[in-house]
């Protein structure tokens, strides 16, 4: 069902790449700072929560590269920052997402600018008093930018269980 | 919600990336070769003709072969399955509980990360019917692999997430 952007609620990526097929090349490859690459990949986690839980999708869709690509159980395809930006935005205006914590599985580094992730979220929802959690995985590629910034060029998720918080949507006791 | 129906054919499939086979080796300065798209491209295809082969055949073992021995993967309503024998193990039972009748997949972009090394995305659908309660239905869901060359030559699924958006009852 469709839940729509737990999901997204996460961070993800699959590899790069989508937005940046490697190039043809016959030269000798880069050394691969793979230090310098995770920071960045989890300085990018780190802005996705921050985003998320403020409920601030123009931020969260400044975090994927221009033409990529969100596969999220329930939501149609989003193909292209624009269409991610109107998904989240929708997604944020219903629900607040009170918590949201992404917790990689494994990161592999292929290049000094490229990536991916595989891992586990959960997210704490707020819909106007109805709060429910969901937990699920996430796939994302990722790859830093001409100006040094890292985004997310993939992400799919889907939540593995949703659960409704016990008294969720009932007046409070007073 | 249809979205438990255990392997959706795809079922079968890979692992990743992540976890790629041979993924570059971190800090060190590898000679980069030319990348041949087009044959990159041709084996993934190939590779999921066999697929769909072994799937519709319900050749647990040949899909199996074709699932690298680390490789991972993650379907919504299944835990994740950790190398060949845990898919095996898993999807085993479950093809056996149903006769499938028809799979294909509708790749939507492919990538050549390297000669050994495919990215892909895309849809699929499959067609099957339980052979308990004799109802047939499709499956249409999407997927996201990493399909790597391994030294023996050959090209196997070593990532795969992929999950069910829909599932619709047909008509005999």
């Amino acid at each position: 069902m469709t839940r729509s952007f737990t999901a997204a609620g996460l961070a993800l990526l699959l590899a790069a790449a989508c937005a940046q097929p490697a190039p043809e090349q016959t030269a000798a490859a880069p050394a691969v700072d793979s230090a310098a690459a995770r920071a960045g990949m989890t300085a990018l986690r780190n802005r996705y929560i921050a985003g998320q839980t403020a409920g601030d999708a123009s931020a969260v869709a400044a975090l994927f590269s221009d033409s990529a690509a969100v596969d999220l159980y329930g939501v149609p395809k989003l193909r292209g920052r624009a269409a991610i930006e109107a998904a989240f935005k929708a997604d944020y205006a219903a629900r607040k997402y009170t918590m949201t914590e992404i917790m990689p599985a494994e990161t592999s580094v292929r290049t000094s600018t490229g990536g991916s992730e595989i891992g586990t979220y959960h997210d704490m929802h707020d819909a106007k008093g109805k709060v429910d959690q969901e937990w699920g995985r996430y796939l994302v590629g990722m790859a830093k930018g001409a100006d040094g910034q890292w985004r997310l060029d993939y992400l799919m998720a889907f939540p593995d269980s949703i659960k409704q918080e016990q008294g969720a949507g009932k007046p409070a006791k007073k | 919600m249809p979205a438990r129906r255990a392997f959706p054919g795809l079922a079968l499939l890979l692992t990743l990336a992540a976890c790629a086979p041979r993924p570059a080796p971190v800090d060190e300065k590898p000679l980069a070769a030319a990348v041949d798209s087009a044959a990159v491209k041709a084996a993934v295809a190939g590779l999921w003709q066999k697929m769909i082969a072994s799937d519709t055949a319900e050749d647990v073992a040949g899909v199996a072969a074709l699932i690298s021995e680390k490789g991972r993967f993650d379907e919504r309503g299944v835990p994740p399955m950790l190398g060949r024998a845990a898919w095996q193990a898993t999807a085993e039972p479950a093809m056996k509980g149903r006769d499938v009748m028809a799979f294909s997949v509708r790749p939507e972009m492919t990538m050549a990360i390297t000669n050994d090394l495919a990215y892909e995305l895309g849809t699929y659908s499959e067609t099957s019917m339980d052979r308990k309660t004799k109802k047939t239905s499709t499956d249409y869901g999407r997927y996201a692999t990493a399909i790597g060359k391994e030294p023996d030559g050959q090209w196997r699924f070593s990532y795969l997430m992929a999950f069910v958006d829909s599932t619709v009852a047909v008509r005999k």
